[in-house]
């Protein structure tokens, strides 16, 4: 995933021209996921000044630009969209990638949004909380074992569901 | 083999956090023989992977082999069928490789290794070993975050100071969480009957002695000549227990060194105990440590003086009065008082608080140990003290900083030129297949970029690398840090990082990797399944964001 840090409101211009794979192939959709995938950061003193409002600007400014870059770049295909927060690193991720109702390459489940806000809003309350606490993990929420603790060695799963905006660019 | 003498180790607890042993500088074992090295160690022990279970049985089955049986043995090369038959191929190429520092990527390998090597080490340095107790800072203020933030036991110390207390000349302890009491044997002479051999018996009642909440400490000790089966890991859990209770009553945070000499005369036990760091918290300083002379069966010190930073103890003067049996070490009682601190040494039944943790170590038997000392000391009068010196200067840190930079370094290549073998190995079998699906004539792919970064989702490459990659994490990691929402994160023991797997698992199975501070864990970078790191684009500077520079690998 390529990461991006944001200090500013200008820095979010760089994924407007930031350029897609798009190879109209399933087969070359490793290569998709590895140009496209991006992840944006937020420096924790402007993520106290950023407002849902800004960054569902910057949606519809990253949507926008995008489909102009397909045009300019004669793409008829359909291209999908899709937007996700990764809470344990606290970035709002986005990935392009060609084809329309396509398998999200995700391995867990998923918890497919109507809206982008929900996602917005999950990536601001995260980088608050971030701002806050000072860490991506809190100190409170972890348990430490060490060797001799109850637990120690066993393994934990998670049944995890990722909360995702799916999005079209069509042709 | 014949066995010709049976050794005891058991009720051992120690609170102490993440012990490691740097090496010190070897000297020739030809200008140097005394005793001791008559007695090789051989260590026969299950190889379980659930590290609790195997510290525990590795404990319990120490024994020690004749000379002559012994001097087969080589304990680089140790041949522990048990180990050997159950471990996985990478595993076997640790263990006939085993070297000392493989104790960092291979614990519980290497709790073998480390043992093997300490005894090898304490034959050929002049019986010399320096201990560092890792992460002081970090330890001491886990201690102001609940409790389950204790450090546990470490056997693999348990056994180097039991050991070290008898043959070693000079054991070098850094770290504030190092707080040890260690008791070692008895005052035997085997030529003197009129005190028993340590029996059973004897065993449960020392047990019942140490003063531990929560836990039925009583469980019995079976000296049966060759195994001894211990309720270590009970009574750890209770100290541990008892530990936390204590330092979350104090809420101190410490950072203590202190000096324990203890040489041959009772007369010249002494304890020094010096806080030099103050976190966040009042000055204190807690510390306990004790080594004794071979003939005293006692050895403890407890300290904790919350005002002074340093205390300077003299036990004789403090009337600390020696027990000479082990009936009599139930009742030795001795306390004493310096300046401003204070020491209590209640025998076996030994109360101690301190941010550190509690510590009660009861070693039990090392007959054959003590008594191999007790001829080198009439041999070699110059090294009849045990000396015990903690210290933490500035100066001391930024040495250690610096042996353990350079280890690191010399440890990262030795472990990335073994994976690379055993990579090479695999790729090469796979290789061998006929495959239709090699790289295409006029394919995009950037070959070196593939290699390097060969890891980006789908269905992973290697399989085997990975799991063996995940695998290695777990074991190698001391410390675990379950968060609920996310799952499990393993420390790599060497650069302190956190390891997490991806729970969206986006494009393929990865890892995220943490930086641990005082607020918390900060992600730093993704990881692929093999423990490469992810490098894609990056654009804007993000403060939290660690320069690849000074990122080091597991792998």
């Amino acid at each position: 995933m390529n990461t991006i840090g944001i200090t500013d409101y200008k820095d979010f211009q760089e994924l407007f021209n930031e350029s897609i794979l798009i190879t109209g192939k399933l087969s070359k959709q490793q290569e998709e996921i590895r140009h496209n995938t991006w992840g944006i950061m937020l420096d924790s003193e402007f993520a106290q000044k950023v407002t849902l409002q800004d960054l569902q600007l910057f949606f519809k400014e990253l949507m926008h630009h995008k489909s102009i870059q397909l045009q300019q770049n004669k793409y008829k295909g359909p291209v999908t969209v899709y937007f996700w927060v990764e809470e344990l690193s606290g970035r709002l991720c986005f990935d392009i990638l060609s084809g329309r109702n396509i398998k999200l390459p995700f391995s867990c489940k998923l918890n497919l949004l109507s809206s982008i806000d929900p996602i917005l809003q999950s990536f601001l309350n995260i980088n608050h909380r971030t701002a806050t606490t000072g860490a991506d993990i809190a100190m409170e929420d972890i348990k430490f074992l060490e060797l001799g603790d109850e637990g120690f060695g066993d393994d934990y799963t998670v049944d995890w569901i990722q909360d995702v905006y799916v999005t079209t660019l069509s042709d | 083999m014949a066995i010709k003498k049976q050794m005891f180790l058991s009720c051992i607890l120690l609170v102490t956090y993440n012990l490691i042993v740097i090496p010190t500088n070897q000297t020739s074992s030809q200008d140097f023989s005394f005793g001791f090295n008559k007695i090789k160690l051989v260590l026969q022990t299950e190889f379980v992977k659930k590290r609790q279970l195997f510290s525990e049985k590795i404990i319990s089955t120490i024994t020690f082999l004749s000379v002559q049986d012994a001097e087969k043995i080589n304990l680089q090369e140790l041949k522990i069928q048990n180990e050997l038959k159950n471990a996985q191929d990478s595993e076997k190429i640790e263990l006939k490789n085993c070297k000392f520092h493989n104790i960092v990527q291979f614990p519980y390998i290497s709790t073998l290794v480390l043992r093997a090597a300490l005894l090898d080490r304490l034959i050929q340095t002049k019986r010399k070993i320096n201990i560092q107790a890792h992460r002081i800072k970090q330890s001491v203020f886990n201690l102001n975050t609940p409790l389950q933030a204790i450090p546990t036991a470490t056997t693999d110390t348990v056994f180097a100071l039991a050991a070290g207390a008898a043959i070693i000349e000079e054991i070098v302890v850094t770290g504030a969480a190092v707080a040890t009491g260690i008791f070692v044997g008895s005052n035997h002479d085997s030529k003197n009957d009129s005190i028993p051999r340590p029996t059973a018996a004897n065993a449960q009642t020392i047990n019942a002695k140490i003063p531990l909440e929560g836990t039925s400490n009583s469980a019995p000790i079976q000296a049966d000549g060759k195994n001894v089966h211990s309720s270590a890991k009970n009574n750890s859990n209770a100290a541990i227990s008892d530990g936390r209770t204590k330092a979350s009553r104090l809420k101190k945070t410490t950072s203590c060194c202190s000096e324990i000499k203890s040489s041959t005369p009772p007369s010249k036990t002494k304890t020094t105990c010096s806080a030099i760091a103050n976190h966040e918290a009042q000055p204190a300083c807690s510390n306990a440590a004790a080594f004794i002379r071979h003939s005293t069966p006692v050895s403890y010190a407890a300290l904790e003086n919350p005002h002074q930073s340093s205390i300077d103890l003299d036990v004789q003067k403090a009337r600390a009065t020696q027990a000479h049996s082990m009936t009599d070490t139930q009742e030795a009682n001795m306390k004493a008082e310096g300046k401003g601190g204070s020491v209590s040494l209640d025998g076996l039944g030994v109360t101690f608080t301190g941010p550190a943790g509690i510590v009660a170590v009861v070693g039990y038997g090392l007959y054959e140990l003590i008594h191999a000392r007790k001829e080198f000391n009439e041999n070699h009068p110059e090294y009849k003290a045990i000396k015990c010196l903690v210290k933490e200067t500035e100066e001391d840190r930024k040495s250690i900083a610096k042996e353990e930079k350079e280890d690191f370094k010399r440890i990262l290549q030795e472990a990335q030129l073994s994976f690379k073998k055993q990579t090479k190995k695999i790729k090469q079998s796979n290789i061998s297949k006929p495959s239709n699906s090699g790289p295409k004539k006029g394919s995009d792919k950037d070959p070196k970029k593939d290699k390097e970064f060969n890891i980006r989702g789908g269905k992973p490459k290697d399989p085997k690398a990975e799991a063996k990659f995940l695998e290695l994490l777990k074991i190698s990691s001391k410390r675990e840090a379950l968060v609920q929402r996310f799952g499990k994160f393993y420390q790599d023991p060497k650069t302190n990082l956190w390891w997490s797997q991806d729970n969206a698992v986006h494009g393929g199975p990865h890892y995220k990797v943490f930086k641990e501070t005082a607020k918390g864990f900060e992600w730093i970078f993704d990881a692929d399944t093999v423990g490469q790191k992810i490098i894609d684009k990056h654009k804007g500077p993000v403060g939290r964001f660690i320069p690849y520079s000074e990122i080091k690998f597991l792998s």
